[in-house]
């Protein structure tokens, strides 16, 4: 699921406020982490795309945000075994998976 | 209550001080390992850390591991948090020492319900009885070395009003005072605070002044002038 409603929820225990906050933060932070990712790849730096998908698999597990959890765990296992190929292909599907989850929760009506 | 927060996620970083705040927990936050170990040099009023594992430069086990060799810090609850959730991180927290372990996503009652238990587990202050400044200051900085907080107070009747307001772990109490005796001092904590154990020090205590001090309850008896290992001993026997 691109955005758990309930699952988000539950962390912020119901404060819309508080996650809606959140979801800002998330917004304006996650470009400076994809940029960090982009010129670890291009350095060769595994542990830094490791450390940066760890950190978003985090903040984004605080927003509910199932799916992309998923994909940033991925490519953090990928950044760990350091498999050059598959990372660049998983850090594309992770922001696949945060554009679709950004657009659900601008949609959902019950954040309204 | 000063809680130091270290988190490099902006947002988990949000959420768990807004959760503290609401507690009134007071909040210092630092973004890396590092900062967090700057910080714990000079800022002395952190008494908890709740820290992320994953961090760039010094990660949370590395920070837990500098707390707990460290002897002005190793009594400081660690809280680590982790979006990890595999059961050697969590093994591996406590075998070093952390005092919980919290995942992400962040879960409200469970990191406020960890904390609580850590600010328990704080020793309280280590209550110094003295009519002497002089004596009361030395004792205070061999104590504080040691990694204990003091509260320093000249007589048993200040002593006795410093027990109820604050939590306190040991009262070490100088014998021969002005008004309240040490005695009388030893004998009103154990008749009100049974369980707060009691060190007194005294030169030149008679044989029969000994004994009365054990059938009045005193959990240990320092000789002056006396000896700063001797103490940090007692003391550390004492607080467990």
């Amino acid at each position: 699921m691109s955005f758990d409603y309930q699952k988000a929820m539950s962390v912020v225990e119901n404060d819309k406020d508080l996650f809606n906050e959140l979801f800002q933060i998330f917004l304006e932070d996650k470009d400076n982490t994809f940029s960090q990712i982009e010129s670890a790849l291009q350095e060769n730096k595994s542990e830094i795309v490791e450390r940066s998908a760890h950190s978003l698999k985090g903040a984004l597990s605080n927003l509910g945000a199932t799916t992309a959890v998923e994909s940033a765990y991925t490519l953090e296992k990928l950044a760990h075994s350091n498999d050059a190929l598959s990372i660049k292909a998983a850090f594309d599907e992770l922001k696949n998976q945060i554009n679709n989850f950004i657009e659900k929760v601008k949609e959902s009506e019950d954040l309204k | 209550m000063k809680i130091l927060l270290v988190e490099d996620d902006a947002v988990s970083l949000k959420l768990v001080s807004t959760v503290l705040e609401k507690e009134d927990y007071e909040i210092i936050i630092a973004k890396t390992g590092k900062d967090a170990l700057g910080l714990l040099k000079t800022d002395t009023d952190i008494e908890i850390i709740v820290s992320d594992i994953m961090m760039p430069e010094m990660d949370g086990f590395k920070l837990l591991n500098y707390v707990k060799s460290s002897p002005k810090l190793m009594r400081m609850p660690v809280i680590l948090t982790t979006a990890m959730n595999d059961k050697s991180t969590v093994i591996k927290s406590i075998e070093m020492g952390a005092a919980g372990f919290v995942t992400k996503p962040i879960d409200q009652k469970a990191l406020l319900a960890q904390v609580k238990k850590a600010v328990e587990s704080i020793p309280g202050s280590i209550l110094v009885v003295d009519d002497e400044d002089l004596i009361r200051n030395v004792l205070s900085r061999i104590i504080t070395r040691a990694g204990f907080k003091t509260t320093l107070v000249s007589n048993g009747d200040d002593a006795l009003s410093a027990l109820e307001k604050q939590k306190i772990s040991v009262v070490l109490s100088d014998m021969k005072m002005p008004g309240m005796s040490g005695l009388e001092l030893l004998e009103k904590v154990k008749e009100k605070f049974p369980k707060i154990p009691v060190l007194v020090m005294s030169g030149n205590q008679s044989e029969f002044n000994k004994n009365n001090l054990i059938s009045a309850g005193a959990d240990g008896y320092i000789e002056k002038p006396f000896n700063n290992t001797d103490i940090i001993l007692k003391l550390r026997s004492l607080i467990k």
